[in-house]
């Protein structure tokens, strides 16, 4: 029986998540979310990134123009949250529209397969 | 180290890697996050943050360079698709170059500064490209080591102490030294200041060095670099280049004008390498600015 290299199968793996790294990120932001808030609520739906990417992929995405942020000072230390502006509410709505049909197709092409 | 230092120290190393508009805010919510991390990992193992847990969690977030790339991200120098073509057009060029130097070799070529800038970017490529897959082979290399950027090396402040008050003397009584070491010889005359350079000048380059001599003195007592004192040392460190600049526009420095010539021509690099120096020392003096509630961060380029 052939074994499978768990180091190869970490590496697809990770490409696969590492592909719908945004869109994860940004449909989780119709609400204002501080980065750690947002690791924690994409860790929970089964989603877990690693802090130095998540982190700074939040500020690239405002900076493409597609999350508007601020700094909030509460009870706690100031945080920056980030939330969708309507050029990130367009980008989430055309990814998700492209995302359902990736997954439609793969699902046929899986199913073929086996 | 304590937890917080470390933190800030790390932050710092990523900081510093980021155009100038960005650090202060990114700074405040990395620190700011690496500390809720943190506290979510002390309260899962039902123990305090120590020095090991944060640098599990530092170390996990990457190497600053990386971190930073990942904030700002720059263009790749060379795209990997042309890694080979590189290698192989640097290899086959190096050794066609070799051989044509071996038959020439009756024309030697004088134009030093040229091959010294070409052997020095060579000498970068081979010393980045070998870093690079000495860090892809043995991961452990490319790791985040903590450092404390405020402490103070006693012995290497002592070692400045001494090296100044020797600068002191050999500048500010060169006669008397000479005297000293040659058993009463006379100073060449190519070695004697003019005596207005002398008199008005000089003084005051010494001057500097002797405060900065206290300074170390005082920093190696205290066994720490301070807010002050950092900022003492970045204001004498800024007078020295302001010195020579004034050495170099304010009249002759030595009696004889052949040897003037020699020794402005040298002090004109100096007064570059030291005034670059007090910039950096000045640049690292700015420190994060807290955020105001409301502010939105400054746009990172698309």
């Amino acid at each position: 029986m052939v074994t499978i290299d768990d180091d190869a199968l970490a590496k697809h793996e990770l490409e696969l998540r590492r592909g719908v790294l945004v869109i994860a990120v940004l449909s989780q932001l119709g609400q204002a979310q501080y980065g750690y808030s947002l690791r924690q609520a994409l860790a929970s739906r089964g989603m877990p990134i690693e802090e130095g990417t998540l982190y700074p992929l939040l500020r690239r995405l405002e900076g493409q123009g597609l999350l508007a942020s601020e700094w909030r000072i509460e009870d706690g230390p100031p945080r920056r949250y980030y939330r969708l502006n309507a050029a990130g509410e367009r980008m989430l709505g055309q990814l998700r529209a492209n995302w359902l049909r990736l997954v439609a197709t793969m699902n046929q092409l899986l199913e073929e397969g086996t | 180290m304590e937890v917080q230092a470390l933190i800030t120290n790390y932050v710092g190393d990523v900081t510093a890697r980021l155009p100038r508009r960005l650090r202060s805010d990114v700074s405040f919510e990395l620190a700011a996050l690496l500390n809720e991390d943190l506290a979510a990992r002390a309260a899962s193992a039902g123990r305090v943050a120590d020095e090991a847990m944060t640098l599990e969690l530092i170390q996990g977030f990457g190497r600053p360079a990386e971190v930073a790339a990942r904030y700002a991200p720059s263009h790749a120098l060379l795209d990997a698709s042309d890694t080979r073509d590189f290698v192989v057009s640097a290899v086959i060029g190096s050794l066609l170059l070799l051989a044509l130097g071996q038959l020439s070799l009756q024309h030697p070529v004088n134009d030093w500064p040229s091959i010294v800038v070409l052997s020095w970017l060579g000498f970068l490529v081979l010393v980045f490209a070998t870093r690079n897959s000495a860090r892809r082979r043995w991961p452990s290399l490319g790791r985040w080591k903590p450092h404390d950027r405020d402490a103070v090396s006693r012995g290497g402040n002592i070692a400045l102490v001494i090296l100044i008050a020797a600068a002191d003397l050999c500048y500010g009584a060169p006669a008397w030294l000479f005297g000293k070491l040659t058993g009463g010889g006379h100073l060449p005359a190519t070695l004697v200041y003019a005596d207005d350079f002398a008199s008005q000048r000089l003084p005051w380059l010494l001057l500097v060095w002797a405060v900065m001599a206290v300074l170390f003195v005082v920093t190696a007592v205290q066994g720490r670099w301070r807010p002050l004192t950092r900022r003492v040392e970045a204001a004498l460190s800024l007078a020295v280049p302001a010195l020579l600049l004034w050495f170099l526009l304010g009249g002759p420095v030595m009696q004889l004008a052949s040897s003037d010539h020699v020794v402005k021509n040298w002090m004109v690099p100096i007064m570059g390498l030291v005034f670059a120096d007090a910039v950096v020392k000045i640049s690292r003096l700015s420190r994060p600015r807290p955020p105001q509630a409301g502010f939105a961060a400054p746009p990172l380029a698309r």
